[in-house]
């Protein structure tokens, strides 16, 4: 059996990529045509983009202002997801993971590590817009509170068109350096064309690597950024028993799709 | 869940016949008296090296509740350096120091029958 991925946790060509968005209960399909930075995957960033003199907010509801570059202070989190600014001639130098919809043809697959292991993160999709949330939408969970976020590591997909804001928390009591490693693929993609294909994938009978993306309130700015890439938002998931109609809803879809 | 692997120095000061050792690292921006453990998290000591001019006894501390004025250390693991030399100390199973509450922190406090300059070492996994 062919792995999903490979050694690295990407996704290896001629492999498929399931994008599921939950509040949509829809997912994106997709065939790596080509990894374009195949052998140069790890990019080390550096330290997190926190700026001397930046204020955050503390976990005893208070502020501090970090303490130098890079410094995640004691008891702080990013109330506002950070993007990674570059010096390099990319779309947008404050977000070096950010597309235009015009690039549909390209995604990126990021899996972040950052250093120390045990700092919290969650994103924020777009930014500014919390997706953690705990019994429907009555508490909105994160980094700022006791669950709904991870450490250390965070896989995702950038879609084009959509902003992506980081969010850190350091709940010791210490001022910390921080670093952080990108292991990415720069994917040439298409959707594939054939509905049957589609409906094994998302009923997982057909192998693909499935992600799901952390976006349970949608945003208007989302379906807009995935009709304007894409034509579609997604296709949306059905059970193994409803193959017939689901195959004609992929039929129709797959008349809009752009790539 | 990540793990973090740190390696947690510290000295006396060579005036004092004991006090809590300031605790310093290469991700630490500043020593700090105690590390709080994340909540949810572990702290495993892995290994313990020591040095000195002179007889020292390490003590690791633990306590419940480091938001407290004055927290209740209670002594987990005492390393004594008999003279004038250096220990080093594996584990083949570590430590645990669990955080409950995320309240919950470690100090190193030392103690000597007469002031001298003494290091200590921790390997630390967060986890």
């Amino acid at each position: 059996m062919d792995k999903v991925v490979d050694e690295l946790g990407l996704c290896p060509e001629s492999g498929f990529l399931t994008c599921f968005i939950p509040a949509l209960g829809k997912a994106l399909v997709f065939r790596v045509k080509s990894r374009v930075n195949r052998r140069y995957e790890v990019l080390h960033y550096g330290p997190l983009p926190l700026t001397s003199g930046t204020t955050l907010p503390t976990y005893e509801g208070g502020s501090v202002s970090v303490p130098a570059n890079g410094v995640i202070p004691a008891r702080a989190y990013t109330k506002d997801g950070l993007t990674f600014p570059t010096t390099l001639s990319v779309y947008d130098k404050n977000d070096m993971w950010y597309l235009p919809t015009d690039d549909r043809d390209r995604l990126f697959h990021v899996i972040q590590y950052v250093t120390p292991a045990f700092l919290r993160i969650d994103v924020q999709i777009p930014t500014g817009v919390s997706q953690g949330r705990f019994q429907k939408d009555r508490v909105t969970t994160g980094v700022d509170k006791d669950f709904g976020f991870s450490r250390g590591t965070y896989e995702i997909v950038h879609l084009p068109g959509i902003r992506y804001g980081y969010r850190y928390g350091n709940d010791t009591n210490v001022n910390l350096y921080t670093s952080v490693k990108f292991t990415y693929g720069e994917y040439i993609i298409e959707i594939p064309r054939n509905s049957n294909l589609i409906f094994d994938i998302l009923t997982r009978r057909a192998q693909s690597h499935w992600i799901t993306l952390p976006i349970n309130y949608t945003d208007p700015s989302i379906t807009r950024a995935l009709t304007e890439t894409y034509g579609i938002e997604g296709f949306p998931v059905y059970r193994q028993d409803e193959r017939d109609r689901a195959i004609r809803e992929y039929e129709s879809l797959l008349g809009g799709v752009k790539i | 869940m990540s793990s973090e692997l740190i390696t947690i120095r510290g000295e006396t000061d060579g005036s004092a016949a004991s006090g809590v050792v300031p605790l310093d690292c290469d991700l630490f921006q500043s020593t700090v008296s105690y590390f709080r453990i994340p909540k949810g998290m572990t702290a495993k000591i892995w290994f313990k090296k020591i040095s000195g001019e002179g007889e020292t006894l390490f003590t690791l501390k633990y306590t419940y509740d480091c938001t407290v004025a004055s927290p209740s250390w209670k002594n987990i693991q005492q390393e004594k350096l008999a003279s004038k030399g250096e220990i080093a100390l594996e584990k083949r199973r570590p430590e645990i120091l669990r955080s409950l509450n995320g309240t919950e922190a470690f100090q190193i406090t030392w103690s000597q029958p007469t002031a001298a300059k003494a290091y200590i070492e921790v390997g630390v996994e967060i986890e």
